[in-house]
């Protein structure tokens, strides 16, 4: 290992590499904050350039670096503007913008930046480790499992769900699936629940919809209630970035658990690093003790440490099954499989074999993107955080525009904007009757995911026998219904000893 | 118990769930489709029949006549103010196109910093511009995404 460590740093480490891994992440974090570019597009846009690199590793380490740029990016508009511009970023926004609106945005970035580099510290350390073994455990895994971890996934909204307020977040998640179901679906080519509008042939789009339940509820709230933008122009403290060695040892326990949780959940081909994020946010919650257990969703630094941490260590861990297996496990890793082959690179599992130099090359160039993302962005966090000090008359148009050509730019559609301004409606209204909005998204992100993995699993079954019958989709699934009654069960006790 | 947003929200989701369920449950299957375990409509039947229970749990179990915190104060509220942010957003959908990129936005931005409050109209219109020509030109040029930025009789199709 240490061989091959040794040849991927000579391959790796230059100044003109160094170069390349600097501008990948300024770049990556300036684009990233753009709400509806997220990593995918922001690394197909550069593809043609690293391309033109001409030398593999360089141009690896300049898609490295604008990934985990356009990742920190997308932390950074959840957190300050709470628009995340896409799916691994939403659960960090549950407590990262409610720490930003009370004063605190200078140390939700920072713990964001930190517990980021640290989920991909840890987690290459694992990746070096662990990449031969677990890709024999990942080709274990078939539709009846996914679908078992797709309802682990969705059980995360017990994590959400505050007091009295479980069957509403139970009813939000299934209408976030009931969402997903629109339009085509992998399994069958009619598209369904259009009610004859083109637009919606192939779905509601992630962006809209994100921004619609999320950025402009909240631009309008702002409005609605001149207290709230009372509270957001007093903040003298945003620039504050220390973090005291208190709430270090509070967090170091939730980075090492989601390192390991979110690189494991990371190597299972499609779960990703939104599964991770939100698992390891629903995790947390029910670990914490239970004075910072009612503070998740209001500003708890565990809940954004935690989706922090799992993320970045998931997007590490997606890298076991592309490198080993030749299969991309989420749409980042495909654009990246595809750049590698056109360096004419081939990973699958004798890639570490026959291109040992390739395979630790990419193994160090996606972490020194995520070192220069360190240096390169705590500095610059105090500047990114007084966005915060921005008049609300600019502030708010501005956050609406942003959401606006978001969805906008995503189809090249304006029938988005009408879809996504409704949505916004109808997720001020939900806000007004107590509905957590949270559960709708993770529904709507894992339902499309989670049809098709039913759909293939039955078929292959000839019914729902498989439930039952494979030791690992049971296992999976009673841990889903342990982690969900758990929390309930728990309340319930101490609620009658008081 | 009176109807507030709360109830009102379950009324609307068992309403939803119904008419999903009827969709669902006419959905047109083709022969093929018809014979196998898993058909377009499988799922999307179970959800209904779930979310119909949630909404029905959720009216008798979970809604109350408190306010939740978002709503705390509500007779106060800017509402006209909200009302006029949410016809300029439904103009700039319209308009995105045949005004152009470049000019319905600066009109976004001018018209919802008007709304909130903004009287330096200069520093007003500099920012909006400025805002939208960058925007254009990184979206445009620098992501290769194609937006018309003036409309067709300044030569913007």
């Amino acid at each position: 290992m240490l061989e091959g460590l040794m040849l991927g740093l000579g391959a790796a480490i230059s100044p003109f590499n160094i170069l390349m891994v600097f501008l990948g992440c300024f770049l990556g974090t300036f684009i990233g904050m753009l709400p509806g570019l997220g990593p995918m597009s922001i690394i197909a846009i550069m593809i043609p350039v690293a391309i033109q690199l001409g030398d593999p590793a360089s141009a690896l380490i300049l898609l490295a670096g604008v990934y985990y740029g356009a990742i920190f990016g997308g932390s950074t508009s959840s957190i300050l503007i709470n628009a995340p511009g896409v799916a691994g970023t939403v659960a960090s926004s549950f407590d990262g913008y409610p720490m930003a609106r009370a004063g605190q945005a200078g140390k939700a970035l920072t713990i964001a930046a930190l517990a980021s580099f640290l989920g991909g510290t840890i987690s290459a350390l694992l990746l070096m480790i662990f990449a031969p073994l677990l890709s024999s455990v990942a080709k274990l895994f078939w539709s009846a499992e996914y679908f078992a971890l797709m309802v682990l996934g969705l059980t995360a909204i017990a994590a959400f769900a505050g007091p009295g307020k479980k069957l509403k977040a139970l009813l939000m998640s299934v209408v976030g699936i009931m969402l997903a179901t629109v339009g085509e679906s992998a399994l069958h080519n009619a598209a369904r629940f259009t009610m004859g509008i083109m637009d919606l042939q192939s779905g509601f789009y992630f962006v809209t919809l994100v921004m619609g339940l999320f950025a402009l509820p909240e631009a309008l709230f702002l409005i609605l209630n001149p207290k709230r933008s009372a509270q957001q122009e007093n903040q003298n403290e945003i620039k504050d970035l220390r973090i005291s060695m208190d709430e270090a040892k509070n967090l170091a326990p939730v980075v090492g658990r989601q390192s390991v949780l979110g690189f494991l959940v990371g190597v299972l081909p499609g779960a990703g690093a939104t599964m991770a994020s939100f698992l390891g946010y629903a995790v947390e919650r029910n670990l914490a003790p239970k004075d910072q257990r009612e503070q998740f969703g209001k500003g708890a630094q565990r809940g954004l440490a935690a989706p922090e941490t799992a993320n970045n260590a998931a997007c590490t861990g997606s890298f076991v099954p592309m490198l080993t297996l030749g299969i991309p496990g989420s749409g980042t890793t495909a654009i990246l499989l595809g750049a590698l082959v056109a360096l004419s690179v081939t990973p699958g599992p004798r890639l570490i074999e026959d291109q040992p130099e390739v395979f630790w090359a990419v193994i160090i160039s996606m972490y020194l993107g995520n070192v220069v993302l360190l240096i390169l962005n705590l500095p610059l966090i105090p500047y990114i955080a007084k966005l915060l000090t921005v008049p609300r008359q600019y502030l708010i148009p501005f956050v609406v525009f942003f959401s606006l050509i978001g969805a906008y730019i995503g189809q090249n559609n304006p029938t988005e904007l009408l879809i996504m301004i409704g949505t916004g409606l109808f997720a001020t209204l939900l806000r007004f009757g107590g509905y957590p909005l949270p559960p709708l998204i993770i529904g709507f992100i894992l339902g499309g995911m989670l049809e098709d993995n039913l759909g293939r699993a039955m078929r292959k079954a000839g019914g729902m026998e498989f439930l039952w019958e494979r030791p690992m989709t049971l296992g999976i699934l009673v841990v889903a219904a342990v982690l969900f009654f758990y929390p309930i069960i728990k309340d319930r006790l101490q609620s009658r000893r008081a | 118990m009176s109807l507030n947003a709360d109830r009102l929200i379950a009324l609307l989701m068992l309403a939803f769930s119904v008419g999903y369920g009827y969709l669902a449950w006419t959905h047109p299957l083709l022969p093929f489709e018809a014979r196998q375990p898993f058909k377009p409509n499988t799922l999307p039947m179970g959800l209904a029949v779930l979310a119909a229970v949630l909404s029905l749990a959720t009216l008798v179990y979970e809604s109350s006549d408190d306010l939740p915190e978002d709503a705390t104060g509500w007779r106060s509220f800017e509402w006209r103010t909200a009302a006029v942010l949410v016809v300029l957003m439904v103009a700039y959908a319209l308009l995105l196109r045949p005004a152009g990129y470049i000019l319905a936005t600066t009109g976004f931005l001018v018209a919802g910093g008007y709304l909130l409050g903004e009287r330096k109209y200069a520093v007003l219109a500099t920012v909006a511009i400025i805002t939208s020509v960058l925007t254009w030109f990184i979206v445009q040029r620098g992501l290769g995404i194609y937006l018309v930025p003036l409309p067709a009789f300044l030569g913007g199709a």
